[in-house]
């Protein structure tokens, strides 16, 4: 689904990434985990073209990501900070993205149930609590169906009802056969949600695997403790 | 899908505070200067006075502000499939467009209200408002290029300080310290580069005050009268530039 064949990348002159090869298959759950700064946001934002490589070239189900801007159909993105025009209320953002997009939200209905935003949609984005903001960027993340889900910490500032539901929410989009990448800091919820791990530190890959051979290679039982031979 | 992004950032601006901020300081202002001054010719340059000085410096702080403020979404939107082209487009004409409106109708009701409908009123609006797309485009620019916030807004004020205060103060110093060379021909040229030393003598030649004009701006009189939208023409020059620059930017960064 997603393929990184040699990237690199500096920021002025600290290289960040140095020959970066990875491929997510499709249909799977991978976490992105590591210390901050370790460059997961910047990878997931290579990935969706807001960063550029240096050098390397990025696959979406075949498309080259340096070579147009379509495959981004494919992909719905659910950003650590979600912002949006505050003088916008939040179904004029809903049908902005819909006109950005060129279709209607399919399943806006039932996800503004689950993520209890009924009562939200005329009030403006500026008005909003940081937690259904969050909730907004998950709305709009899902709401269009699409066959590659990309998170960033998309758990961080809900409370813990809200954090179960779109935990309940994703869990179903897997089985839905979608392919899910997603960084975060919370273990539990990795463990209950990835099929791959993938371990990035000073900008390299240290593993990429499942989370029973994370756990086998460092010989811990726990996949924090797993995380934590890494770190130190 | 420019006008469909045009169309939302529009709706955004012009329910901000500060659109709704430059509509009601313009109401308030132009109805005081023409309530005291209600010459036509000398009101249009007290309104062209202050308008020279304030809509550069809102319309940089505006679109500086805009880009830092909005970046996560900018993000967002570039996660869409649509190009970085139509986003810095759509944000470019959105920007000028709400500052340009919120001034227009601010200053025309005003001036209707005490003058009516004059082509006096159209020139000047004309040339004040060719002014707000530049420095926008200097304000995105200046949001794009540099990172840090706090300097990003101190380089978009050194260059609204430069375009506005110290190119003339240069000018002066330059007529005073070479007096005694052929000079006119070089300082009419350098007068003729920026628009708002041009605006300016622009309005003095419309209101009639041939003497504030001075030895240099005098081989220009005659051209100002024949051709008023010289100024505009200067700012769109100085536009092309800092958009193109403020796109290169924009095109090849890191969000």
């Amino acid at each position: 689904m997603i393929r990184l064949e040699g990237v690199h990348k500096s920021f002025r002159k600290k290289k960040l990434f140095e020959n970066i090869n990875l491929e997510f298959s499709e249909g799977k759950t991978t976490a992105l985990l590591g210390p901050n700064g370790s460059g997961k946001t910047t990878l997931v934002k290579i990935i969706l073209g807001l960063v550029i490589p240096d050098r390397g070239r990025v696959f979406v189900k075949g498309f080259d990501t340096a070579k147009g801007y379509g495959y981004k159909r494919l992909i719905g993105y659910m950003p650590q900070v979600p912002e949006f025009p505050e003088n916008l209320a939040v179904k004029e953002i809903v049908s902005m993205v819909e006109e950005l997009r060129g279709v209607k939200a399919k399943r806006l209905e039932e996800l503004l149930e689950v993520l209890r935003l009924e009562g939200e949609m005329e009030k403006r984005f500026g008005s909003l609590s940081g937690g259904t903001k969050q909730k907004v960027g998950a709305l709009l993340a899902l709401a269009f169906d699409q066959p590659l889900l990309i998170l960033d910490e998309p758990m961080v500032g809900l409370d813990p009802l809200s954090a179960y539901r779109l935990k309940r929410l994703l869990l179903e989009e897997k089985r839905r056969g979608k392919t899910l990448l997603y960084i975060s800091h919370i273990m539990s919820e990795v463990e209950e949600m990835a099929d791959c791990v993938v371990f990035i530190t000073e900008g390299r890959v240290i593993f990429h695997g499942s989370v029973e051979e994370l756990k086998k290679t460092t010989g811990k039982e726990k996949l924090e403790e797993a995380v934590l031979c890494f770190l130190s | 899908m420019l006008f469909k992004l045009i169309k939302y950032e529009l709706y955004d601006l012009l329910k901000s505070r500060w659109i709704v901020g430059i509509f009601i300081f313009y109401l308030l202002v132009f109805y005081i200067l023409l309530e005291f001054g209600r010459e036509l010719r000398k009101s249009l340059l007290s309104l062209g006075n202050v308008s020279l000085l304030t809509i550069p410096l809102f319309s940089l702080l505006l679109s500086a502000l805009y880009a830092y403020h909005n970046r996560n979404f900018i993000e967002f939107v570039l996660t869409q499939p649509l190009k970085r082209s139509h986003l810095f487009v759509s944000l470019f004409l959105s920007l000028s467009l709400s500052v340009m409106l919120a001034y227009f109708i601010s200053s025309f009701l005003v001036f209707y209200y005490f003058f009516g409908v004059n082509f006096s009123f159209i020139k000047f609006s004309i040339l004040i408002l060719s002014l707000i797309p530049l420095f926008v485009s200097i304000g995105m620019f200046c949001a794009f290029l540099v990172e840090d916030r706090l300097r990003g807004i101190g380089l978009s004020l050194l260059l609204w300080f430069a375009f506005c205060i110290l190119y003339d103060t240069f000018l002066l110093y330059m007529a005073v310290a070479f007096s005694d060379y052929p000079i006119e021909k070089p300082l009419l040229l350098l007068t003729l580069l920026n628009p708002i030393d041009l605006l300016r003598l622009s309005f003095l030649v419309d209101a009639g005050l041939y003497e504030f004009i001075g030895s240099i701006g005098r081989p220009l009189l005659v051209y100002l009268k024949k051709w008023w939208f010289l100024p505009s023409l200067c700012s769109l020059f100085y536009t092309l530039i800092f958009y193109a620059l403020g796109f290169r930017v924009f095109k090849g960064k890191d969000m």
